[in-house]
């Protein structure tokens, strides 16, 4: 139990979720180093394809990951007030201004600065965004990119089918497909333009089938993480998306992935759980506090364990045709809109704001009640949960809990109050128990 | 037709005063209004289909309650208090709602409006956020979309012939609102900011031919008048996302300052270029409602170049400054703003920004905000 500090990292369960860290390093030192040899450096927002960066050889920095580093070693408040100086509003995503800030000091300094988290980002020479889940991912890479950086940028602008469409219907498939698989397409040729190099269909092909295997190991761990007591909590989770979100098709993935589902299935057939007295099991929806992730543990010392989240949810594994890359990409992605669509879609075809969701899993993860994490620079991720709320109290009364405060932005975090309503909560669930 | 005896800019008061009387009247003879958001959405699409468009403001005046229940608080302003009116009831004569891609925040309405209070008819229009040739393509593929549905709705065909005609219609109206827009190039210009903008809110809540006539009306009334009054208050540029009422405009002008033309969703970015008549009208229509509109949530390039239209527009207009209106939580206009800034001090024209949360409930320091604007660029002359 930590009482002393208000802001903490988390103590993770598993061993594997403990050597992302080592993933990082190598990754974040392969990017300095194509920097400094002057190779070509993608900034990139989660949603570009990292199965098709990886086969041209296009060394990767996530401003995103690179935010949730800064803030986990309380470095992103000086940054987000460089930003703010400059005229960004604090309403603005945490992960932008953070990011802001970053230039805006490299700039300043001519290069890196100093003590930066994992040696920080080499300065790109081309940026790759999408318009996936939110706006400030166009906004905010257009944004830097007008004031500082000034580099070729492709934007993946991704459409998905409203609320109620018929995503069984041919014509709408199509419709979205046709414009979705122009998009991938158009970002080969834009990576052809920046990098001389041609695609490889073989390599792509690779690829995607690493990913996927990996998306099924990941599956498989959720699956496993319904077992009674947890056995791998939120904390770790959250650490364990790096592969799946950075490192997409690479083997590494796969063998991340193989060493986590094996080590979550040890601890199922073993009953080893999180903690050994397991009185509460919550869902987390929601981003995170990447500056204070202790705040897992320190629900765990009230024996309550996180047991799974929505956000980063990996679907049910889906089957495509290999022989054409770029189209498997789009048809991958469009049978998880059709697995989102089934659930109810109401807020986001993304998924992360679904209300069908977090109701399946109070069912199949037997919960105790849900934690929603308003992140208030975050509205894309946050939108939903007053719905949702709603539709559970109609339709499967758990308690709830709202928790507000931001995902990179410490100066949100009021750890009193959030403590003394997290055990209002867990009281509640008390006296609700039959 | 609707029958008044009030003319021109008196009728456009009495009509401002309970902007959706007109919509409820038609709705009780058996007229189907559908309500849209945002400059995205076709109106002509919807005229053809012989049915009212009618566009969905909130109240400014009320502050955000059960909307809250469904929305979080960290969402705009603006889109809540439109949700919440629909909540009370005070939608509850629309047939329909058509909703565009136009943020997070209107997205996200669309599915709760949708759940919630579904009326007969809803539609959702997604809009790309480049400007591609295939994007072009699949809005176009979108207004397809949109037509056919509406034809189910309406029980009636749109046929190239009928959509032309309501687009000349449309046309005629932004004609006629651009000749009013020229008046103010005067100084001081011949119709205030609050009279446009009056005439404007309430354009976009009667049917198209009425606010023609009501058009025609104002036109030769402005056409008549004697300009008179103080040249020197300081002319200015509205910028900025939902402005939807008159509040602003004249809270400006009592500051000293004019808005003599702006780059808002109910003012030029509706109405500055005309949907070209012919063959392939939905393809006009995708041009006028996508990849010309100047809405920050398309991002056709990152260059700081692409504000230069607001240049040129504070230019043609005799500016002195522009006035940026933003609305807490809406990410498409923050990003844009520290780039507009410069861009716009580098061509001359300071911009003070100011921030609201719609109801203009901190108008006490906003007005101290504008003065002291008016009065830095009155002494830089």
């Amino acid at each position: 139990m930590n009482e002393k500090s208000e802001l903490s990292k988390a103590v993770r369960s598993t061993e594997t979720a403990r050597s992302v860290y080592d993933i990082l390093k190598r990754w974040y030192a392969r990017s300095l180093l194509a920097g400094v040899e002057g190779r070509p450096v993608a900034w990139c927002m989660v949603g570009a394809p990292p199965e098709v960066l990886s086969v041209f050889n296009v060394d990767t920095s996530w401003p995103e990951n690179y935010s949730t580093a800064c803030a986990a070693r309380q470095m992103a408040v000086p940054l987000m007030e460089i930003a703010e100086g400059e005229g960004y509003s604090k309403d603005l995503c945490s992960y932008e201004r953070n990011t802001i800030g970053y230039c805006k000091e490299y700039l300043r300094l001519g290069g890196i600065p100093p003590d930066s988290p994992q040696g920080g980002m080499p300065w790109p020479s081309m940026l790759i965004t999408n318009s996936m889940v939110c706006d400030p991912r166009t906004k905010g890479f257009q944004a830097y990119n007008a004031h500082y950086l000034k580099v070729p940028m492709y934007t993946v602008d991704v459409q998905m089918p409203p609320y109620g469409a018929d995503v069984h219907d041919p014509k709408v498939r199509e419709h979205y497909r046709k414009y979705n698989v122009a998009q991938i397409w158009g970002l080969v040729r834009f990576l052809e333009q920046q990098t001389g190099k041609k695609l490889d269909e073989a390599a792509l092909s690779e690829a995607v089938k690493n990913s996927l295997k990996a998306q099924r190991l990941m599956w498989g761990v959720h699956e496993l993480r319904k077992s009674v007591p947890s056995p791998m909590p939120s904390e770790d989770q959250f650490a364990c998306i790096v592969p799946q979100l950075y490192l997409a098709g690479q083997p590494e993935s796969v063998e991340f992935y193989q060493s986590l589902h094996a080590e979550v299935k040890n601890r199922v057939d073993n009953g080893l759980g999180v903690i050994p007295d397991e009185k509460y099991r919550v869902l987390w929806v929601g981003i995170p506090p990447w500056f204070n992730m202790g705040i897992f543990n320190y629900l765990e010392s009230l024996g309550a364990v996180s047991v799974m989240e929505t956000t980063y949810y990996v679907w049910a594994p889906v089957e495509v045709d290999l022989s054409r890359p770029v189209e498997a990409i789009v048809d991958i992605a469009w049978q998880k809109i059709c697995q989102i669509h089934a659930l109810g879609a109401e807020l986001s075809t993304e998924g992360m704001g679904s209300a069908g969701l977090v109701l399946k899993f109070v069912r199949d993860y037997a919960l105790d009640g849900v934690i929603f994490h308003r992140v208030l620079s975050c509205r894309a991720i946050s939108f939903g949960q007053a719905h949702t709320a709603r539709r559970l109290r109609a339709e499967l009364p758990v308690p709830c809990l709202f928790l507000e405060s931001d995902m990179a932005d410490p100066r949100t975090w009021s750890d009193s109050q959030i403590k003394e309503n997290i055990h209002g909560f867990l009281n509640i669930i008390d006296a609700q128990r039959p | 037709m609707e029958r008044d005896a009030l003319r021109g800019l008196a009728r456009v008061e009495r009509l401002y005063a309970d902007r959706s009387a007109r919509a409820r009247a038609l709705a009780g003879e058996g007229r189907k209004v559908i309500g849209y958001l945002c400059g995205l959405v076709p109106q002509e699409l919807i005229t053809a289909a012989g049915l009212v468009p009618y566009r969905i403001t909130g109240n400014p005046g009320e502050p955000i309650a059960e909307a809250l229940d469904y929305f979080e608080p960290n969402a705009c302003n603006y889109v809540l208090n439109c949700f919440q009116q629909a909540l009370r009831g005070r939608y509850d004569f629309l047939a329909g709602i058509v909703i565009p891609h136009a943020c997070d925040t209107v997205q996200r309405l669309y599915g709760l409006w949708k759940f919630w209070r579904p009326p007969d008819y809803t539609h959702f229009l997604n809009v790309p956020t480049v400007v591609t040739p295939e994007a072009v393509q699949f809005f176009r593929e979108e207004l397809e979309l949109f037509k056919e549905s509406l034809e189910t709705f309406a029980g009636r065909t749109i046929d190239r012939a009928v959509l032309n005609e309501s687009i000349g219609l449309h046309n005629e109206n932004r004609r006629l609102i651009r000749g009013l827009y020229e008046s103010r190039k005067t100084n001081p210009p011949a119709l205030s900011a609050g009279e446009m903008m009056r005439l404007l809110v309430v354009g976009t809540a009667i049917p198209a031919d009425e606010f023609k006539s009501l058009l025609v009306e104002v036109t030769e009334e402005v056409q008549g008048r004697t300009v008179s009054g103080n040249p020197e208050k300081v002319r200015l540029l509205l910028y900025g996302c939902i402005v939807d009422n008159a509040g602003l405009p004249e809270l400006i002008e009592g500051q000293g300052g004019i808005v003599v033309v702006d780059d808002t969703c109910i003012g030029t970015r509706s109405f500055s270029r005309d949907v070209e008549i012919g063959n392939d009208p939905l393809g006009s229509l995708s041009r006028v409602y996508f990849s010309e509109f100047l809405c920050p949530k398309i991002v056709p390039d990152w260059q700081a170049s692409r504000f230069a239209y607001l240049a040129d527009m504070a230019h043609d207009y005799g500016v002195k400054g522009v006035v940026a209106y933003l609305l807490s939580w809406c990410d498409p206009h923050k990003f844009d703003m520290p780039v507009l800034r410069d861009y716009l001090n580098e061509a001359g024209y300071p911009m003070l920004a100011i921030e609201d949360d719609y109801t203009l409930s901190s108008s006490g320091s906003i007005q101290s905000r504008v003065q002291a604007f008016v009065e830095m660029l009155r002494q830089q002359d």
